[in-house]
């Protein structure tokens, strides 16, 4: 290598040191700001999930991915036994819906009810909580008789995002895609 | 002869000069953007490194890498900046703040005319780089070199890893007699490594920079032989450089925000109007001529089996179209290719007219685009659209209170999201007032409330539209109800678009603001204390 090599090859290497240095020696902040704050709060586990509500705000869709019924009802969360306090085993987790569902066209509506849920399993991951079990899916005012009154061991899954939001996806085939294919979506109060 | 040859660049580079460093605080207006970057090279100066704050409030904490702030705290930092001119909160101080780096941004700007020169003069012929460098210093677009972007920060890297590709080649018709002596040239590796560092350098200023790898590779693949070796010696520091910056987050335990705020910039959506189309629409009103000749030129070469600019600005269309996020100045790596374009074409066509008529009337095209750039630059770098920010500026420096204690603010500005971090470098770091600030572009809820007793409002229209939304908040209750109370200091017009007509390059002022939401019109500041 000749001298103008060197040296220009050793100014390049200065300042890719000088960048380096500069990119990490010195005071670090770590703040985050408000809105990213959501991402530095503590993980979820089961007594952040145990005593919530919310109410039920979705669209379903028909055959064809076009919507056709408005679902909205209540949700909760509570426990079976007075045992959970101390020990939150997640099998007494009981969950219950009341939901309405109305044609989008304003002719048709029923009722239904998420009753005698058993549990399965439940999985956590940072904020967010998966509950999955089944309900017995009761049918009510369905004077068109688009499904069964009763339908029970429906396996369902319980999606609670960031303590925020839930969704509901329940067994499609055994509910005969009454609920299109898609979630029922709603919110925690 | 090589006396000659010095003479000749001194001309692209007196007038780039002039265009760049003529009435820097006049024109252009300032851009929002030039307020981020220099706040975060005052931090790099504070030595609190090149990561932004979230202390600050600003929530984009990892928009992007670091060298550009690392690079202005560098060169404004040797000459003692800010405080080698006794900041105070008047309107000279203010200017003079401002003028530093416009100063060198427009240093930068002539130093890319002459490397851009150096290209030309190698790739093509000197007559080729004498009209593309003065075509570079003069043509209406390189106003935008003037602002302090991260794009104008990275040009001069581009350009410079370009040129050290380019001299792997020996120049066409030189022989092994006619090299210099071996103590006098830079080996092929050096000049390898060299090309690497600049575009690794490039895109530790801003990732766009990327666009450039199929360019400056292709040309080391075919300049040293097509050797993949020397393709694989200069990939590794244009690699390896930009990785500092999401190391940096790992570092520190960032590496999730890192992630999310690379992702929001990749997917920004938050305005219609920000589309490639209009980004190339935009760039076409501002500099019409060079964009005609430019892309005539670039095609002309292509027909005649040059890919090289068409390599250099078809990955920056590809990238641009595929994010859609892209504004007029995003595209300023083209200008230099359009302006080698343009002169490709001008030499061609002066060749064929001179071969079939006057040498004189074969000078015609250049002579008229020369003069059309001059006249066109002239009348826009003359303009001083800045009057009225520079004492808006001033007079929220004076009102806030200087404090012995960084983090002792007493008060908090509220306004519209343009003047509260505009003003925010000079206030918080150089004059040492800190205060807190109410963004409502990034709290539109309003879910902060106001932590002081005392109060500084800017009112302008896009705050006076924000916080008449019908919001239900407790705290945008507050704000009007403090805005109601206080006094008014001052009033002021923002002239920044005054000079728009119908004619061209008037009609172009607007651009040169658009979609940066700068509040144009009445500008009221107020108080409560």
């Amino acid at each position: 290598m000749n001298i103008l090599s060197a040296v220009v090859l050793g100014l390049a290497l200065l300042v890719v040191i000088m960048t380096i240095n500069a990119t990490f020696n010195h005071k670090y902040d770590y703040s985050r700001s408000a809105s990213e704050a959501i991402l530095a709060q503590p993980d979820v586990n089961i007594s952040d999930i145990k005593n919530l509500k919310g109410s039920i705000v979705s669209l379903q869709n028909n055959d064809t991915s076009i919507p056709a019924w408005i679902v909205s009802g209540k949700w909760k969360i509570n426990v079976n036994s007075t045992n959970m306090t101390a020990n939150n085993n997640p099998e007494d987790l009981k969950f219950t819906c009341t939901l309405s569902m109305t044609d989008i066209n304003g002719i048709s509506s029923h009722k239904h009810r998420f009753t005698d849920f058993k549990f399965t399993k439940i999985n956590f991951d940072k904020r967010n909580s998966t509950i999955d079990g089944t309900i017995t899916l009761v049918t009510s005012e369905d004077k068109q008789g688009i499904i069964d009154k009763s339908l029970a061991n429906i396996p369902v899954e319980i999606k609670i995002i960031n303590l925020r939001t839930v969704m509901l996806d329940i067994d499609k085939e055994l509910v005969k895609h009454h609920f299109g294919n898609t979630p029922i979506y709603g919110k925690v109060d | 002869m090589l006396k000659s040859k010095y003479i000749i660049i001194l001309l692209p580079l007196l007038l780039s000069a002039y265009s760049h460093l003529w009435n820097p605080l006049g024109f252009p207006s300032v851009h929002i953007d030039e307020g981020h970057y220099m706040r975060r090279a005052v931090m790099v100066l504070e030595g609190m490194g090149p990561q932004e704050s979230a202390a600050t409030g600003y929530p984009r904490t990892y928009d992007h890498p670091y060298f550009g702030q690392l690079f202005l705290a560098a060169l404004l930092g040797t000459v003692g900046y800010p405080s080698s001119l006794s900041p105070t909160p008047d309107v000279q101080s203010i200017q003079l703040l401002h003028l530093a780096p416009r100063v060198l941004m427009g240093l930068l700007a002539v130093g890319d005319t002459f490397i851009l020169y150096k290209i030309a003069e190698r790739r093509y012929n000197s007559t080729v780089a004498l009209i593309a460098s003065i075509l570079f210093a003069i043509m209406p677009a390189t106003w935008i070199f003037r602002r302090v972007y991260l794009d104008t920060i990275f040009i001069p890297f581009i350009l410079s890893s370009i040129l050290f590709a380019i001299y792997l080649k020996r120049p066409p018709g030189s022989s092994d007699s006619m090299k210099l002596k071996p103590n006098y040239t830079i080996s092929k590796n050096v000049s390898i490594t060299i090309s690497g560092i600049f575009l690794g350098l490039a895109t530790y200023t801003k990732i766009p920079a990327i666009t450039m790898i199929p360019l400056v590779a292709t040309m080391i693949f075919f300049n040293s032989g097509k050797k993949y070796r020397s393709v694989a010696i200069w990939v590794i520091p244009v690699i390896l450089l930009p990785l500092l910056w999401p190391l940096y987050s790992v570092v520190i335990g960032q590496n999730d925000l890192w992630m999310k705020w690379v992702i929001w910039q990749t997917e920004r959506t938050e305005s219609k109007n920000i589309t490639f189309a209009n980004a190339i629409n935009n760039f076409f009103k501002i500099d019409p001529l060079i964009t005609i000749l430019g892309i005539a030129g670039i095609a002309l070469s292509a027909i005649r089996k040059d890919y090289f600019l068409l390599l250099w600005i078809a990955p920056i269309f590809i990238f641009s179209y595929s994010i859609q996020w892209s504004q007029y100045f995003h595209l300023l790596p083209i200008f230099p290719a359009f302006c080698l374009g343009a002169a490709v074409l001008i030499e061609y066509t002066q060749r064929i007219i001179a071969k079939y008529s006057s040498n004189l009337l074969s000078y015609g095209m250049i002579i008229f685009v020369a003069v059309f750039g001059f006249v066109s630059t002239s009348m826009l770098i003359t303009l001083n659209v800045n009057s009225s920010y520079y004492e808006i500026y001033a007079t929220i420096s004076k009102q806030l209170p200087t404090s012995s204690n960084q983090s002792n603010s007493n008060i908090t500005l509220i306004g519209s999201h343009w003047w509260v971090w505009d003003s925010y470098w000079i206030t918080h770091y150089v004059l040492n007032k800190p205060h807190y600030m109410l963004d409502p572009r990034f709290d539109p809820k309003f879910q902060e409330p106001i932590k002081t007793e005392k109060v500084l409002l800017v009112e302008d229209s896009k705050f006076n539209q924000s916080i008449s939304r019908k919001i239900n908040s407790e705290n945008l209750m507050q704000i009007r109800e403090v805005q109601n109370k206080s006094k008014e200091i001052a009033t002021f017009v923002d002239n920044v678009t005054s000079y728009t007509r119908n004619t061209y390059p008037y009609n172009t002022l607007p651009i040169m603001i658009s979609n940066e939401d700068h509040p144009i019109g009445k500008v009221v500041i107020k108080r409560n204390y």
